[in-house]
Parts: C-alpha cells; sequence; structure tokens
C-alpha cells in the first residue's frame, strides 16, 4: 500500500466519522408511509364528513390531526427505540436531542398560531400552517438530517407555498369545481402533502436502500 | 515531496483520529455520547482524550445534569492541527494521482 493509498484509508475513517457524527434518520421510511396513510385516511374522514353534511369545528378538526400525529410519532419513535437497541446505542442520543432542539421553534410556533386558526375555523390557514411549519421544521435540522429528508422538507414548502398563493387566488372557483367547503378543501391539502408527499418520501428512501 | 513523515503522530492513530474528527463534526462531545459511538472503553477512550489533552488539543469541563458529565470539545490549537492534518493527506492522495 503507497502513501496515497493510505492517505485515502485515513480519509475514509474521517469521512465515515463525519457522516455518524452528524446524520441521524429521524424519521424511518415505514413511518413515513404508515404516517402518510394516516393523513389520507383522516383526510377521506374529514372530506366525506362534509360531503355529508356533518358540522366539524375548527377544534375538532385540530385536535383530530393532534391524535393522528401522536400515534403517528409513536409509531415512529417504537421504530426508532428498535433501531437504537439493535445498533446497541442509546435512545435519547446526541442524535435526536438535537432534532428535538432544532425543530422544536418552528413546531411550537406552528401549533401555537395554527390552533388559534381552528378555533376561529379557519382550517385552511391552520393547514397552511402546519404544512409550512412542517417543512421548515425539517430544514432546521440543517446538517443532522440526510438529503433525503431535506428533499421531504423542501417538497413541503414549496408545495405549501404553492397551495396557497393558488388557494388565495382561486379560492371560490377551486371550492365550486370540487365542491367542498372549507373542511373538504384543508381535508385535500392535508392528503396531498401530509398524506402523499410522506408516502413517496417512505417508499423513495425503501428503493434507494435496496439500490445500494 | 510530502509522505507520512509530515503528518500528526498524535492525530494519526485511528482512535484519536476518530475522537478529533467527532469533535470536529459537531462541537462538544460529552464522554458517554463519544464512548458509545466509537465503542470504545473506558480505559481505552481516557488514554486517548488524555494524549489529546496533553498535548493542548481538547479541553475539558464538567457539567451537573443531575450527575456529573464531562464535555468534551477541540481548542483553537487542536482545529489548527486537525486541519493541517487534512490538508496534508490532501496533498498526498494528490501527489499520488499525479
Amino acid at each position: 500500500m503507497n502513501d496515497s493509498e493510505k492517505a485515502l484509508d485515513q480519509l475514509k475513517v474521517i469521512r465515515s466519522m463525519m457522516e455518524r457524527a452528524t446524520v441521524y434518520r429521524a424519521l424511518s421510511a415505514p413511518a413515513a408511509i404508515f404516517g402518510g396513510t394516516l393523513a389520507i385516511v383522516v383526510g377521506i374522514y374529514f372530506y366525506t364528513q362534509e360531503k355529508n353534511g356533518e358540522f366539524v369545528s375548527g377544534t375538532q378538526y385540530f385536535w383530530t390531526w393532534v391524535v393522528a400525529l401522536i400515534i403517528g410519532d409513536s409509531f415512529n419513535g417504537f421504530l426508532l427505540l428498535r433501531r437504537a437497541k439493535s445498533e446497541g446505542k442509546k435512545f435519547f442520543s446526541a442524535g435526536l436531542k438535537l432534532t428535538f432542539l432544532r425543530t422544536a421553534p418552528a413546531v411550537i410556533a406552528g401549533g401555537l398560531i395554527s390552533y388559534e386558526a381552528a378555533k376561529g375555523l379557519d382550517v385552511e390557514l391552520c393547514t397552511f400552517v402546519w404544512v409550512l411549519c412542517y417543512g421548515a421544521a425539517i430544514l432546521a435540522m440543517g446538517e443532522v438530517a440526510p438529503r433525503s429528508l431535506k428533499r421531504l422538507g423542501w417538497a413541503f414548502i414549496i408545495s405549501g407555498t404553492l397551495l396557497f398563493l393558488i388557494w388565495m387566488k382561486f379560492k371560490a372557483a377551486l371550492s365550486a369545481v370540487l365542491g367542498v367547503d372549507y373542511i373538504g378543501s384543508a381535508s385535500i391539502m392535508m392528503i396531498v402533502t401530509f398524506g402523499m408527499l410522506h408516502i413517496g418520501h417512505g417508499i423513495g428512501v425503501i428503493i434507494r436502500k435496496a439500490k445500494s | 515531496m510530502i509522505d507520512f513523515d509530515k503528518l500528526d503522530k498524535i492525530i494519526h492513530e485511528k482512535g484519536r483520529l476518530s475522537i478529533m474528527t467527532l469533535l470536529s463534526s459537531r462541537g462538544t462531545w460529552n464522554f458517554q455520547d463519544i464512548k458509545e459511538e466509537l465503542k470504545m472503553s473506558d480505559g481505552n477512550l481516557i488514554t486517548h482524550l488524555r494524549s489529546l489533552q496533553k498535548v493542548g488539543y481538547l479541553n475539558k469541563e464538567k457539567e451537573l445534569k443531575g450527575r456529573k458529565v464531562t464535555n468534551y470539545f477541540l481548542t483553537a490549537k487542536g482545529k489548527k492541527a486537525f486541519n493541517n492534518y487534512l490538508n496534508i493527506l490532501e496533498k498526498i492522495v494528490k501527489q499520488g494521482g499525479s
């Protein structure tokens, strides 16, 4: 082995340590698919409620989604715990702590603003806040997040912004075409973003893993 | 001509190189987290940390979080030494490729 090969070996050690030290997959692929499916189920439930003429209050909409979030996060937490155990690592690792710290501002701000919006029955605004703050929270993870998760963060920011701009301009026309009111349209947005983007992310990660 | 003799011998050892990389990638690390990440025994890790501290590449501070936690971080001298080490490695690789 010549000096150049030895140096490359040392650089490989440094690279793998850097990756292990910084990258933390806070959202596993199965949890993303599970969360996405759950979002579609809850979205369809609210959509049909409105179609059937059932009244849904803003707080009912808000708390149902919070419960869905808790279920999705619990499943993700269970998978992270299982991964930590199989790798012989602590569950509350430095990566998890850093993820919590970095995502907290966007999660807290998003939670407070969306609650006030939902209370005032402005569930579309509530949904936009969730989508944008969720994207901002993922991007706030910075170098800790793997590239695929960063892409998911950008997908939330871009789709949230586009949906917001389109909705602001064509709200009346879209409502008439889709035959939905405020709960129905908010549910469609949740299905498109939290539902489909999560499922797309999960499938993408699984495919890339299988390829590599 | 640059060769391996130019490399910092303190950093060059694999265990110490891993410690220096961890500390340079994310500021402060506590003893337990380093131990877990590198899968080293207490004794082995302490020896490497002491060697690096002795030459002034890293420093430690104790913190009370219910129990005593020892945090380690790179000093300015340590950061400079690690950067120099990387630069020399890069030059050796480039030399081999040309």
